[in-house]
């Protein structure tokens, strides 16, 4: 008995005109997600490949150890074309240099506002919004659009039981669009590897993870329309109904979350750091100039080994004042981060009230276009400045010479002027490169388990709603 | 090299205004994109927005320039550090913030918004207009039994 509902709910659902167009679109709409997906890539990669060329070339004419400088470059991740999360708000490189701080700069969105306005249509775009819509429109009617047409009441005259009717009404949609939708959904992923996306292992394995949230909520909001459809009396009232909560679930629920965070735990502005830093820089350099002065002032001022070692003295100070405003820097900014984390975790926490949201945190987890982008690049950018500065400031102290010209100032015997070293190309051979993180496959697994979970259990527990309002539906 | 550089930048730009031209063209078929284009233009929100800043930032720019060299006599621009040494001179003058001339960032007036403005609404209207009129013709035929 089951097995022929299940084959009635089937037919009902392919031959109804509503699947014909639902289809269409939704096929249509996944292949041009795919393809805006590969042609973005493309663009972010040839982008990488020319900028990283530019910046070599540059980094081999510099001649000076002193102000030796390059750029780390985010490389674009084949994950892009499926999920683009935050990739495209985050600056494509950092300078790495000894001054400035370690901060993401031309983002794509920035260079280019014309597509912050609507932004990227991607898959986990048309999953979180249209496919769920198209899931809600299969289903709102399961039940209260039977009982409008009476044929509720000649169903369950046949000693129907209620769960089993139930189960085949959800089954069926889920089948009757699933098994459908997958088609496309192949088709493209077979046409992007066949247009060359570079997906490895990892790359699978996460876009199997990312395949299996989405069909996740898509099961959800199919529990969810057998829901609305068991407690609204009529159809009208069902798609009224099941709109509103779709609107909450997509479109209130996240943003509300993150401006409710932002209240709770406020963090620190950026510049508000910057500022203190460069307060604090500014008194820092006002104490060495003053040290300098009176050091100066005080010294006899003989040629030789009194006057070098004032100088390496002066240096010395210069130097440990870098580092105590570096110090400084990296205390306000841990604060900070700390501060962000807290935020952070409680936007999410609240976001994930929506399973939509949810889905959208493990998409953009598993695509490693998440939030945490941003923090991972910078660290691995800060740790490689850390290398590539001891590897110039080594360099310098074996070329022996100095880039810089140097001023000495000595009362009786007058200023002398050291002229830099003729400027030679550097052997940057043994120079560090800058390695993009790199995450394992499992890690982005795991970080979005939970969300994961709450989808699962989300679905079940729409199921276990719908079920429960269903025993005592009035059939009539 | 700064010329060519300069024409450079001038050509990206204009390929970026007609790169913009043509998406926002294509996309006020949707009423719900005119109706954003709209929005984002009363608010002054739009993607016009980083052009007409950068423009107020190169205006005051060369203002900032003017006024260096009316007061120091050059102009240094990215930066430059003068070290004074010796200790019988007296103390430098405090700089007067009040002397700086101030950046002035002009938001959208409403007579540059009300052309823009008018057109997206106009637009929304019509889309009103022809979907009501195809619904009411079409109700002239349908079988209301």
């Amino acid at each position: 008995m089951f097995r022929s509902m299940l084959a009635k709910e089937l037919r009902a659902i392919l031959h109804s005109p509503k699947f014909l167009g639902s289809f269409l679109t939704g096929s249509i709409l996944i292949l041009i997600s795919l393809g805006i997906g590969l042609g973005e890539y493309r663009t972010a990669r040839r982008q990488y490949e020319a900028a990283s060329a530019l910046s070599g070339q540059e980094l081999s004419e510099q001649t000076s150890w002193m102000r030796l400088n390059t750029k780390a470059f985010r490389v674009p991740d084949p994950m892009l074309a499926f999920v683009s999360g935050v990739s495209y708000d985050l600056g494509r490189f950092t300078p790495i240099a000894a001054a400035g701080p370690v901060q993401l700069t031309h983002s794509a969105y920035a260079d280019d506002p014309l597509f912050a306005l609507f932004r990227i249509f991607d898959l986990a775009f048309l999953v979180s919004v249209v496919l769920s819509l198209l899931a809600l429109l299969f289903t709102y009617d399961a039940v209260c659009g039977e009982k409008e047409d009476g044929t509720l009441r000649l169903v369950f005259s046949q000693g129907v039981p209620r769960a089993k009717f139930l189960l085949a009404k959800g089954l069926g949609a889920w089948l009757g669009l699933v098994v459908p939708l997958s088609i496309p959904l192949t088709l493209g992923v077979l046409v992007l590897v066949l247009a060359g996306l570079p997906l490895d292992g990892g790359h699978w394995i996460r876009l199997g993870a990312l395949l299996g949230a989405s069909l996740l909520l898509f099961t959800f909001f199919i529990a969810l329309g057998l829901l609305v459809s068991t407690l609204a009396k009529r159809s009208g009232h069902a798609f009224l109904s099941a709109l509103l909560i779709w609107v909450v679930l997509v479109l209130i629920v996240p943003r509300a979350s993150v401006v409710a965070a932002s209240r709770i735990v406020t963090v620190p502005a950026v510049a508000e750091i910057e500022g203190r830093v460069a307060a604090f820089s500014r008194d820092q350099m006002r104490a060495f100039t003053q040290s300098f002065l009176t050091a100066g002032a005080g010294a006899t001022c003989s040629e030789g080994s009194d006057h070098e070692e004032l100088t390496n003295t002066i240096e010395m100070r210069r130097q440990e004042m870098e580092r105590e405003v570096d110090s400084f820097r990296d205390r306000l900014m841990e604060e900070m981060r700390g501060r962000r984390q807290t935020q952070e975790r409680l936007a999410f926490r609240l976001a994930r009230l929506s399973p939509v949201a949810a889905f959208q945190l493990a998409a953009m987890e598993l695509a490693e276009t998440d939030v945490n982008l941003k923090t991972r690049f910078e660290d691995a950018a800060r740790a490689f400045r850390t290398d590539f500065l001891s590897f110039a400031q080594r360099k310098e102290a074996e070329s022996g010479g100095t880039d810089a010209l140097r001023i000495r100032i000595n009362p009786q015997s007058g200023a002398s002027v050291s002229r830099p070293r003729a400027a030679v190309a550097l052997d940057l051979a043994a120079a560090p490169r800058f390695e993009a993180p790199v995450r394992a496959a499992g890690v982005p697994l795991a970080t979005s388990a939970a969300s994961f979970g709450w989808l699962a259990v989300s679905a079940l527990l729409a199921f276990a709603g719908a079920f429960a309002r269903f025993r005592n539906y009035d059939v009539r | 090299m700064g010329e060519l550089a300069s024409r450079l930048d001038e050509e990206r730009e204009n390929r970026q205004a007609w790169q913009s031209r043509v998406a926002l063209g294509l996309a006020r078929i949707s009423p719900t994109a005119v109706l954003s284009l709209a929005a984002t233009e009363l608010a002054g929100t739009s993607t016009e927005l980083p052009r007409r800043f950068l423009d107020s930032a190169l205006a005051y720019q060369h203002e900032f320039g003017k006024f260096m060299v009316e007061k120091t006599g050059v102009n240094p621009g990215g930066g430059m550090m003068f070290m004074r040494l010796g200790t019988n001179e007296k103390e430098p003058e405090p700089i007067d913030p009040r002397e700086l001339p101030p950046f002035q960032y002009t938001p959208t007036q409403l007579a540059e918004v009300i052309p823009g403005g008018c057109r997206d609404l106009g637009l929304l209207a019509i889309f009103g207009a022809v979907f009501l009129l195809g619904a009411v013709v079409r109700f002239q035929h349908y079988d209301v039994r």
